[in-house]
């Protein structure tokens, strides 16, 4: 058996591994995604005031700093029985609209779609966000980056703060949106709508209308057929800071809906002696190994996720956007990962409507932005929409709100099995006969790309990218070498 | 002459945050700015300086506390420009602004790196080299200013 190592793997927070096994006729027997690094946040959160934990979870990465600070203020909210007042809940799913804007924005333009304007098998250095310029123009990616910079200027004016919010408090927020505050939110908001549009629009142009990837995007071998996971309204749209969590089976029927600490009963999590991060799967369907398929008990999350598991989104443009993408499909569940980036486009546009329909609402500007604490009733779970996926966030506490356990479940978590699929399934793709080379590593790579892995944290220290490295086994012998730096 | 001075780094995690260090104590003698990681962000807040001096972390085998200083504008960071990380590199980003913003992007862009010893999760605190080589930096950014 032969073996190819990929390690570690460009554009990912954190490190991680790819291992390729081949048979020794050169094709791929087995591919795996390991993430060789561990964090243990979980413990370093013990004994920890349940108030600081919002702010001190939001260091927990420097990409999605709203996140676990949304997540980790609702539990607190329950920790300490105070529900937050109407202005703080809009001011708080504002911050996290916005956040969802930005990251959405540099995932797909610096980081996802390089592959597809640039091309997926061009050298690195020039499938990047300067090559994108190159390709569609630099006054475009000009105006999208100062677009993206509306939304990161709006969750600073919210957050208090420039990079990582510290606003926050349990029942609520420290400081109500200022009429002059709204008023300027208002004007960055044409910017992110104009965003959305544009970003739909070129996922179009340049993706869709291609014949290339268009194909990809109907490729069976990029198929991941899994259960699928999301947060929706009443109407059953998707949604991001509040609503009800719900699961769909691979043919799209709802198999359960659940809130809070509910989730115990719906996912269950899966060690593997290879990898660090563990492996959730669906309670009810039991453990069957990193299968997907119709009886599979791997869920994935994730904007293809949202799509998936909701009846579509609740503003209008978003919504058109979808009937499109539903109609492309023929139909859903979509299963072609590459649609992930799809529905990112789509979410961007959604996001900023839904920004503009919250700046309708009289309450934003409320005087009343925060609820006294109660009784302490140490335990509290907070869920919310990550652009990666749905979070779990999971605290108890003593008597006084110390933090006595906690239990984390990240969207790349819980797309861990859905994501060694993807990878597998590329891998045996692209690779034929022994044949690897740098164009076919970035291809499998971008099979792994769309969900958007988050394996670490924000520890970051220079040179801050980790290049490519293959060694290609043959009976034990190395017999190849390959870097893309 | 128009500095900016931006520390990047998590002073949550031990010497990751020595670029927060450095400039939690030139806060008032020159314009300063903190990230948490490398993001598109830099740009916006370096735009319009006619110099800014990036300090991180580094951990590229060096003594701990060892410093090192490179320039990073346009033309002198390619052979270390390729490779792409969830969050951009910090040459990805500068070389950005560069092509996107020439006429925005100070003239010139230093990077100040300093060697880490450790980086454990949620523990506050420096260590002893890396807090003297702190001390180092931010004199030498003081003879600039």
């Amino acid at each position: 058996m032969r073996k190819a190592e990929i390690e570690p793997i460009t554009r990912l927070e954190g490190h991680g591994k790819i291992t390729v096994f081949l048979d020794d006729n050169g094709n791929v027997e087995n591919a795996f995604l390991q993430v060789v690094e561990f964090m243990g946040y979980e413990k370093f959160l013990q004994g920890m005031p349940i108030e600081e934990v919002p702010r001190t979870a939001s260091t927990i990465c420097g990409v999605c700093r709203a996140v676990h600070f949304s997540a980790a203020l609702k539990a607190a909210d329950q920790i300490f029985s105070a529900e937050p007042p109407p202005a703080a809940k809009k001011i708080r799913e504002l911050l996290l609209l916005a956040h969802h804007i930005e990251d959405h924005t540099e995932i797909l333009y610096a980081l996802g779609l390089p592959d597809f304007i640039c091309g997926p098998t061009a050298p690195p250095q020039e499938r990047n966000l300067v090559g994108v310029a190159k390709k569609v123009g630099k006054e475009l990616v000009k105006d999208i980056l100062q677009k993206r910079f509306s939304a990161a200027k709006i969750v600073e004016i919210l957050g208090g703060k420039p990079v990582h919010p510290v606003a926050a408090v349990p029942g609520g927020w420290s400081k109500k949106v200022t009429e002059e505050e709204k008023a300027e939110i208002e004007k960055l908001s044409d910017d992110l709508l104009e965003l959305g549009k544009m970003t739909v629009e070129l996922f179009k142009e340049v993706v869709v209308k291609n014949p290339e990837y268009s194909k990809l995007l109907k490729e069976e071998s990029f198929n991941v057929v899994t259960n699928y996971m999301g947060t929706v309204d009443e109407n059953n749209k998707v949604t991001y800071y509040d609503g009800t969590q719900v699961v769909v089976s691979p043919e799209g029927k709802e198999i359960v809906r659940f809130k809070g600490k509910e989730y115990l009963d719906v996912l269950a999590e899966k060690t593997l002696p290879w990898s660090y991060a563990k492996f959730p799967y669906l309670k009810q369907k039991g453990w069957k190994g990193l299968e997907d398929g119709k009886d599979t008990h791997l869920c994935s999350v994730g904007p293809l996720a949202r799509f998936n598991a909701s009846d579509g989104y609740s503003t209008p443009l978003a919504q058109k956007a979808y009937e499109e993408m539903v109609e492309f499909f023929g139909g859903k569940p979509v299963y072609n990962i590459f649609a992930y980036h799809w529905a990112r486009a789509i979410e961007i546009l959604n996001q900023a409507e839904l920004i503009k329909e919250l700046l309708k609402s009289p309450e934003l500007t409320d005087e009343k932005v925060v609820t006294p604490p109660g009784k302490v009733t140490g335990e509290g779970v907070g869920i919310i929409e990550a652009p990666r996926g749905t979070l779990i966030h999971h605290y108890w506490t003593d008597e006084n709100g110390f933090v006595t356990d906690a239990n984390l479940i990240v969207p790349t978590t819980i797309n861990n099995g859905s994501i060694q699929v993807a990878v597998r399934k590329a891998a045996k793709y692209f690779i034929k006969d022994g044949k690897v080379d740098e164009g076919t590593l970035n291809l499998i790579e971008m099979a792994h790309r769309p969900y958007d892995l988050c394996l670490a944290c924000a520890t970051h220290a220079y040179p801050g990218h980790y290049p490519t490295n293959v060694i290609v086994y043959k009976n034990g012998e190395r017999i190849k070498e390959l870097r893309n730096y | 002459m128009k500095i900016i001075v931006v520390g990047i780094g998590n002073p949550s995690f031990g010497d990751d945050g020595a670029g927060f260090e450095v400039i939690k104590k030139l806060k008032g003698k020159v314009a300063t700015c903190h990230l948490l990681s490398p993001s598109l962000e830099l740009l916006e807040k370096i735009k319009g300086y006619d110099l800014a001096i990036l300090v991180d972390a580094v951990d590229i085998g060096l003594k701990p506390g060892e410093i090192i200083e490179f320039s990073i504008e346009k033309g002198k960071n390619k052979e270390r420009f390729g490779g792409l990380t969830h969050t951009l590199s910090m040459e990805e980003i500068v070389t950005t602004g560069y092509e996107l913003f020439p006429n925005e992007m100070p003239p010139k862009v230093i990077f100040i790196g300093i060697q880490v010893e450790s980086m454990p999760p949620f523990k506050k605190g420096l260590s002893t080299p890396v807090k003297k080589a702190v001390e180092k930096v931010i004199n030498e950014i003081l003879s600039l200013c």
